[in-house]
């Protein structure tokens, strides 16, 4: 008799306190939502904006859609380029996930000199097209930083295939190193994002 | 009845348990998810524009629960009378943004809230070295906290990514690259283009 009673008030006791919990636990971390909008500002660096939709398709399966567009304008340079990141992520702790992802990238490159004697024409030089392929494997943390507002780190490696053609035939380099606009092999993946849970 | 004894202490015991949760949960639940406290309009002065002698007014009416229409409307005059960088600059530019705020705690006044929307600027720079007129057309989107105070005042800051397309109306003299480059290096200034960083802080009041 004594041992029904004791477990009736371990039994009590937990289910009240499991209820309280499940109660409080809204909007504690990110499996309570169902969306996320996240900005990228680090990719201002290569003159990239970038806004990512992070959206949970089912219990601990997430998807990160990342559209981005690319804009600048130098005095001998224009360059524009559009693409498109995918990446799926598996939540195996409520906040650790392990993702992987494919991207495409094309850019356009204007390049221009000026005409000395004619002073303010300018005289188009060649034109480049370049194509990137991309895999990304990551491994990230979201960190709860307000209610409903989040933010992430992650880190990981990629390869990027290259494809590039030049309307005067050189096969000519943007960039250096791993952040080369027609960088070709392994590169690493390394990232923070800020966002809010709607 | 020793049983109904411990029957008793244990409900008594494990009621506090249960209602301490319970009104923990609904404190939360109080304060969070109100949107009323904002009011329905508000009216707010852009303090970052100033510093380049832009006068940036936000009107924010609220449509329903959680969705606001912000409305920008702003002036520039910018005479500077330095020989190193004698100029006359006029303009205006108008932005409309959705913003929504998912989260808003009634206790701290306090409200988190997503923006974006599309504005358009025209300026009207004459230096020394010539004329240009411009148009820029762009987007926005932001995050950020909108805190009130004494229930009548509040200030929100916000940052967020920007872009924006740059049209030549009129060139008069020098290439309008150099006319514009001492006003296109920071976030703040009129000449900035493309994709950047945008920051802001505004003040203003509730009604």
């Amino acid at each position: 008799m004594k041992n029904r009673i004791l477990y009736g008030i371990l039994a009590y006791l937990l289910l009240s306190n499991v209820s309280g919990m499940a109660q409080i636990r809204v909007n504690e971390n990110i499996q309570d939502g169902k969306t996320l909008i996240m900005l990228t500002p680090q990719y201002l660096q290569v003159d990239q904006l970038r806004i990512e939709i992070d959206r949970r398709i089912a219990d601990r399966h997430w998807i990160t859609l990342a559209p981005h567009y690319v804009q600048n304008s130098q005095q001998f340079q224009t360059h524009s380029g559009f693409g498109l990141v995918a990446t799926y992520k598996f939540f195996f702790g409520t906040s650790s996930y392990l993702g992987g992802g494919l991207q495409f990238t094309h850019h356009t490159i204007n390049n221009y000199a000026r005409d000395e004697y004619v002073n303010l024409d300018k005289v188009w030089l060649y034109k480049t097209n370049i194509t990137q392929y991309g895999v990304n494997a990551i491994v990230g943390r979201y960190i709860r930083l307000y209610p409903h507002l989040f933010g992430d780190i992650y880190g990981g490696f990629g390869y990027r295939y290259s494809q590039t053609t030049s309307s005067d035939g050189v096969k000519h380099s943007f960039g250096r190193g791993l952040l080369g606009l027609n960088y070709t092999g392994l590169t690493l993946v390394l990232g923070v994002r800020i966002g809010i849970m709607l | 009845m020793r049983h109904f004894l411990l029957g008793i202490i244990v409900f008594l015991i494990g009621l506090p348990c249960s209602s301490v949760h319970g009104q923990a949960y609904q404190r939360v639940d109080d304060h969070v998810d109100d949107f009323r406290v904002f009011g329905k309009n508000t009216l707010s002065l852009s303090l970052f524009p100033l510093i380049e002698r832009g006068f940036e007014l936000n009107y924010d009416r609220k449509i329903v629960n959680k969705h606001w229409i912000k409305i920008s409307p702003a002036y520039y005059r910018h005479q500077n009378w330095r020989p190193d960088n004698l100029m006359l600059l006029e303009g205006y530019s108008f932005k409309v943004q959705h913003k929504y705020f998912p989260y808003s705690n009634t206790k701290s006044k306090v409200g988190l809230f997503l923006s974006y929307g599309p504005d358009f600027q025209h300026f009207d720079l004459t230096t020394p070295r010539g004329n240009v007129k411009f148009n820029k057309y762009g987007l926005e989107c932001v995050i950020g906290l909108r805190k009130l105070f004494y229930d009548v005042f509040f200030f929100e800051v916000y940052g967020g990514l920007a872009t924006n397309y740059l049209s030549i109306r009129r060139n008069e003299g020098a290439d309008w690259r150099e006319i514009l480059e001492k006003h296109d290096s920071a976030w703040f200034q009129y000449g900035i283009t493309g994709n950047y960083l945008v920051f802001g802080l505004n003040i203003g009041i509730v009604f």
